[in-house]
């Protein structure tokens, strides 16, 4: 690890005038400068110099920034410095998105819990053990070839992964994608903008550097999530190699809009661990809308779910796997 | 005051300053001055070390120095030294030897065998300038293809030049010719091939080394199970007197085997503070221990189970490569070799013949590792019972049944030379199946049990002796030459000696790891620490009590045969005349020292089965060890609180290797994947449930006090009955082969190909 100075800003006031301070606090810092917040991945990035920052910039100072609210149209706000533990605990949490509240109890294990935030977990890196290890300098390190393609690729992706093979890292994002999730973002001038959870992502065929569109010297503020529509049924399933403590091989997030006479107006089906980002499964989705959602329409979409899928030399068994778990969860959703 | 006796539950004293953080590891000894040491280590697998550049290293600010591999070679020290021999069991050839035995110097010049081997060390003021500066070293390499596959090391690169087929040594043990005689004339042969995967051992606390030099004396401050051991090795490696070695042992966070051997930043700070005149600190990084603590197991067996008509068992014959890694380590061929009888299982098996090639690798060494050679041999056995039970369509208790050596067979020598001395096989079998009450299977989940049956040879290091020290305060020191490394040994001989000196046992201080004050020890290993150190502390409490008994008499002016001890009190029988224990302490001039040295006429052989249920989802492959129980014959215990913890901790050990544990490297360019717990999978207490342990002591006959050990039991058991659970939730799909580590990838592939 280098050696960093160290800003924690700190201020009195809301989230607004907090981001100023960060903006202010950012600006005179060179480019140089990263953002912590539970620090979590941060502190892997620096242990194995993935990340050699001249400033490491707290943003747990900040007074505001981990708020959950409601607004009077019911739509919530989660500050991205919230722990991973608050929104997993949070009545209005568990009341309107359990499947968000699942997705993060279930990841990585309590002790992570009470010190990571959204926003972090939103904008961890991925963990290829190529991209971890020192030795390989692969594609998205700026090298010259994807080490995975060709080697260790059990728990890479199967879609998306002819030039990278990573998996999205984030449980959270799994869920938050198949609830059409905003982000909010304020940059060093104060302004900010609102864009797609989904939008937000970045794949390998965009810019294989990164895996977000976070411009330098912005903030990730906040997650927006509406109201859902009455009838909305949800879950989020996991599938890993340990009880706890460890990503996912496979996740599955199921959002489904149920009218009135039963049939399914709007689905949403997002599988985690699958691609560079996180994979909503179109077909899966036209699979079930407009019909009356059971164990066939479940099949028929789990079975869609995977369509397209290039698996790698030692994947393949991922197929089977989110085949089973989107068919769990629709049921689970219906349930 | 209640007493302390044998068989009690007791806490752990050292609890109380583990917990609390009061604890003293290795990074809380560094010395006020100390230099700081980072090495540079091989990024390549295999390459040829053109030059090494430390110029730029040595200029940078408060570097002290920066040694190469061609500074140790000028200065003529020695290497880290292994075994010269082979272990000889019945049937070994008398002129078993190694066939090539290379080199291990601290630092590797010339060549670079695996990632993570060490190249140089920068010593510097402070530990960040020595890191800092070690980026400057600039080693040139060539790279040279690599072999990291135990299986690709026969016709794969030469690791060494000196043995061009990778082979490191040919053994083999039990008799050939009759097992070929068996196999041939047997009814039914079945044959598997069962590999035992490699792992990272990961103790918790980091390995690490504070060398100091003065007057003419070394001193390590290190972690080790062997100080003593240790202390001689290094007097080996630097040439001197052993009187001029000092190690010492302070607290010591998990070693399982590994911190047994001399590793080269162990020689490398002694050398370094040697040459600086100032004591000189290597606190290895996680970093560090994932590429360069020795690893362990790594090795394939074919293995052949011979049957006749009324599928008794007639031979097992094995066929056994072994991954001894870039170098051999210490003890690197002990564990496929000296500990192979464990083969020999439980049963009545007229013929064994096992053959072993250590090959090397592009790898970390490997070394001993919680059972070293037991676990592998019993899983290859189990593995092989349940594997012909579902070949042959015989139930598997069944054929366990009709094999198994009945107690009436006792004592009874096995075919790789072991005399067994007691054991109720048949009884302990009936027991674990007894005991074991699994919950209900989930829906739509395959329900499979496992089960692994051992007999371990342990307590097999030589003598141990014990030193106490009564104090006029009536507190008492026991010194002892055994380490503990977080198994609690100071609780444990403190309640033995409290059980036999009749007070209390927080009046008993334990003194281990400082080869200076203690002046001999056989050290800790093979499960020995109780059942030979155990009883060396009885014999000097016995000592004692003899002595004490002669103050006592003189004290009441009775003649010493006269006077009885107990309870704390010599009473002169038949009278009221007595003196207590703190009354006689008081009156010592001086302290007062007892001894007590024992060696076991032979090992002990505790013993015991495992039971594991496992509910498979086989949809997903994935799949939770629903229920576990383990009925053992430890002997006499000494204290069941620490008993369950080390079945516990090596049961976790077992079913980790079983269920998740793998050192990957890839297979093109031997580069260790697994280099963080990000992908090296270590099991969690969430991952096991509770635990049903049944304790079934027979006391060893050999042991004065019946103890047998117990430390690594757990995990001689745990991956053969995990494994052999799994296949029999799987036999339904038609899977016959499943190989460690059992991840839900491995039981899906599996249930994919018995699908096809
Ligand atoms: C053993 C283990 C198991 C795990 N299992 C899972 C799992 O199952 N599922 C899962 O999703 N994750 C898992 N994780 C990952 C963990 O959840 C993330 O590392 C964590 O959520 C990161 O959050 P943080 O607040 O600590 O982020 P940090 O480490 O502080 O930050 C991460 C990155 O985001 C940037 N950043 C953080 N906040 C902001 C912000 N507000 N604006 C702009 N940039 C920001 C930082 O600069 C940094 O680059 C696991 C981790 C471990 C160690
Ligand atoms: S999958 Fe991506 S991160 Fe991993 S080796 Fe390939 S390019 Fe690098």
């Amino acid at each position: 690890m280098n050696r960093f100075a160290y800003a924690s800003p700190a201020t009195v006031t809301e989230a607004a005038a907090a981001t100023g301070l960060v903006a202010e606090a950012m600006v005179t810092f060179d480019e140089s400068a990263v953002l912590k917040a539970g620090g979590i991945d941060l502190l892997d990035l620096l242990k194995l110099e993935l990340l050699t920052p001249s400033v490491v910039v707290n943003l747990r100072a900040i007074k505001g920034l981990d708020a959950i609210t409601q607004d009077a149209a019911g739509n919530v706000a989660i500050g991205a410095m919230a722990t991973l533990s608050q929104v997993a605990e949070h009545p209005l949490v568990r009341g309107s998105y359990p499947a968000l509240a699942t997705a993060i109890a279930g990841a990585a294990g309590p002790q992570l819990r009470n010190v990571a935030t959204l926003g972090g977990n939103l904008l961890q890196r991925p963990h290829c053990w190529y991209l971890r290890s020192p030795a390989h300098h692969c594609l998205r390190k700026g090298g010259g070839h994807c080490f995975a393609i060709h080697g260790e690729n059990q728990y890479h992706a199967i879609f998306d992964n002819h030039a990278c093979a990573i998996v999205h890292p984030s449980t959270a994002a799994t869920a938050l994608v198949a609830l059409n999730a905003e982000v909010e973002l304020h940059d060093a001038e104060g302004a900010t903008r609102r864009l797609p959870l989904e939008d937000f992502f970045v794949g390998p065929d965009d810019d294989i550097q990164r895996e977000n569109a976070l411009r330098p010297r912005e903030v990730l503020t906040a997650i927006h999530l509406r109201k859902p529509a009455s009838g909305t049924r949800m879950a989020h399933l996991r599938q890993g190699e340990k009880a706890g403590f460890d990503w996912p091989l496979a996740d599955v997030a199921v959002v489904l809009a149920i009218g009135p006479d039963g049939v399914c107006r709007e689905a949403s089906v997002v599988l985690g661990a699958a691609a560079p980002v996180p994979h909503r499964a179109r077909a899966a989705e036209q699979a079930l809308q407009g019909r009356h959602p059971g164990e066939a329409a479940a099949g028929d979409a789990a079975r869609a779910a995977l369509r397209g899928a290039t698996p790698l030399s030692l994947n393949a068994y991922k197929l089977a796997l989110f085949e089973t778990l989107v068919r769990r969860a629709i049921l689970a959703a219906l349930a | 005051m209640e007493r302390n006796a044998i068989g009690q539950g007791l806490r752990r004293s050292e609890d109380a300053r583990f917990l609390t953080g009061s604890g003293r590891f290795l990074a809380d000894l560094v010395p006020a001055g100390a230099a700081w040491a980072e090495i540079v280590r091989s990024p390549h697998a295999h390459a040829d070390i053109v030059s090494v550049a430390t110029d730029a290293a040595r200029a940078a600010p408060g570097v002290l120095a920066v040694l190469t591999g061609a500074d140790l070679a000028a200065s003529g020290i020695g290497g880290v030294p292994a075994d010269e021999k082979l272990i000889h069991l019945p049937g070994t050839p008398e002129d078993v030897a190694f066939s090539f035995r290379p080199p291990f110097p601290a630092l590797a010049s010339g060549r670079a065998r695996f990632v993570g081997e060490p190249v140089a060390m920068v010593v510097a003021e402070t530990a960040e300038a020595a890191a800092a500066a070690a980026e400057l070293v600039a080693a040139d390499y060539r790279e040279r293809p690599a072999v990291a596959a135990t299986e690709a090391a026969q016709g794969g690169a030469a690791v060494w030049d000196e043995a061009p087929d990778n082979v490191c040594f040919r053994w083999q043990a039990g008799d050939a010719a009759a097992a070929q005689a068996a196999i041939a004339a047997a009814a039914h042969v079945v044959r598997l091939r069962v590999r035992n995967n490699r792992v990272h051992v990961g103790a918790l606390e980091t390995r690490g080394a504070i060398g100091s030099f003065a007057g003419g004396r070394f001193h390590l401050a290190t972690g080790t199970q062997m100080p003593h051991g240790l202390r001689d090795a290094l007097a080996g490696v630097f040439g001197v007197d052993k009187s001029a070695v000092h190690v010492t042992v302070a607290d010591v966070g998990g070693s399982f085997g590994i911190r047994n051997a001399l590793c080269p930043e162990q020689i490398l700070v002694l050398f370094a503070s040697r040459m600086l005149g100032r004591p000189v600190a290597w606190l290895g990084s996680r970093a560090d221990g994932f590429l360069s603590d020795y690893q362990a197991r790594d090795n394939v067996a074919d293995v052949e189970l011979a049957l006749d008509a009324d599928l008794r068992f007639t031979a097992l014959r094995v066929r056994t490569l072994a991954a001894i890694g870039a170098h051999l380590a210490p003890k690197g061929a002990l564990s496929p070799t000296a500990n192979t009888p464990a083969l020999a299982g439980v049963y009545a098996l007229p013929a064994i013949h096992v053959a072993v090639t250590g090959v090397f690798t592009n790898t970390a060494p490997t070394e001993v590792y919680r059972g070293a050679g037991r676990p592998e041999a019993v899983n290859l056995v189990e593995r092989a019972v349940d594997h012909a039970a579902r070949e042959l369509g015989i139930d598997r208790l069944e054929l366990r049944r009709r094999n198994l050596l009945a107690p009436a067979a006792m004592p009874y020598r096995t075919r790789l030379g072991l005399l067994y001395d007691s054991g109720d096989f048949p009884g302990t079998l009936a027991d674990a199946l007894a005991r074991h009450a699994p919950p209900p299977a989930p829906r739509g989940w395959l329900r499979g049990r496992g089960i692994a049956h051992y007999c371990e040879r342990v307590a097999v290091l030589g003598a141990e002796n014990a030193w106490l020290e009564l104090r006029p305060d009536g507190r008492v020191t026991l010194l002892v030459g055994t380490m503990s490394n977080g198994q609690g040994h100071q609780t444990a001989y403190a309640q033995l000696l409290a059980d036999r000196l009749g007070i209390a046992a927080d009046m008993i201080e334990v003194v281990q790891g400082d080869t200076d004050r203690i002046p001999s020890g056989g050290g800790t290993g093979g499960s020995a620490s109780l059942a030979i150190g155990g009883q060396a502390a009885a014999l000097a409490a016995a000592d004692l009590i003899a002595k004490l008994t002669e103050r006592a008499g003189e004290a009441l002016e009775a003649a010493a045969p006269d006077i009885a001890y107990a309870d704390g009190v010599f009473r002169v029988a038949g009278t009221d005349l007595s003196i207590a224990w703190h009354a006689l302490a008081a009156r010592l001039p001086e302290a007062l020292s007892a001894h007590g040295m024992w060696k076991p006429s032979g090992p002990s052989f505790p013993n015991g089965c495992h039971v594991a249920e496992v509910d498979v989802d086989p949809e997903t492959g994935a799949w939770r060890l629903a229920a576990y129980t383990m009925v053992h014959d430890f002997g006499t215990v000494v204290n069941p609180l620490l008993l369950e913890g080390q079945l516990q901790g090596g049961v976790a050990q077992g079913f980790g290797q079983a269920a998740m544990e793998q050192v990957v490297h890839d297979p093109e360019s031997a580069q260790p994947l697994t280099g963080s717990w990000m992908d090296y999978a270590m099991p969690r207490a969430d991952d096991l449930p509770g635990l049903s342990l049944v304790s079934r002591p027979t006391p060893s006959p050999l042991h004065p006090l019946g103890i047998k050990g117990a430390g690594e039991a757990g995990a001689a058991g745990a991956p053969p009955a995990v494994m052999n659970a799994l296949l029999d939730a799987l036999a339904p799909l038609g899977v016959r082969d499943l190989d460690m580590p059992a991840t839900p990838f491995a039981v899906w592939r599996a249930i994919a190909a018995a699908r096809l």
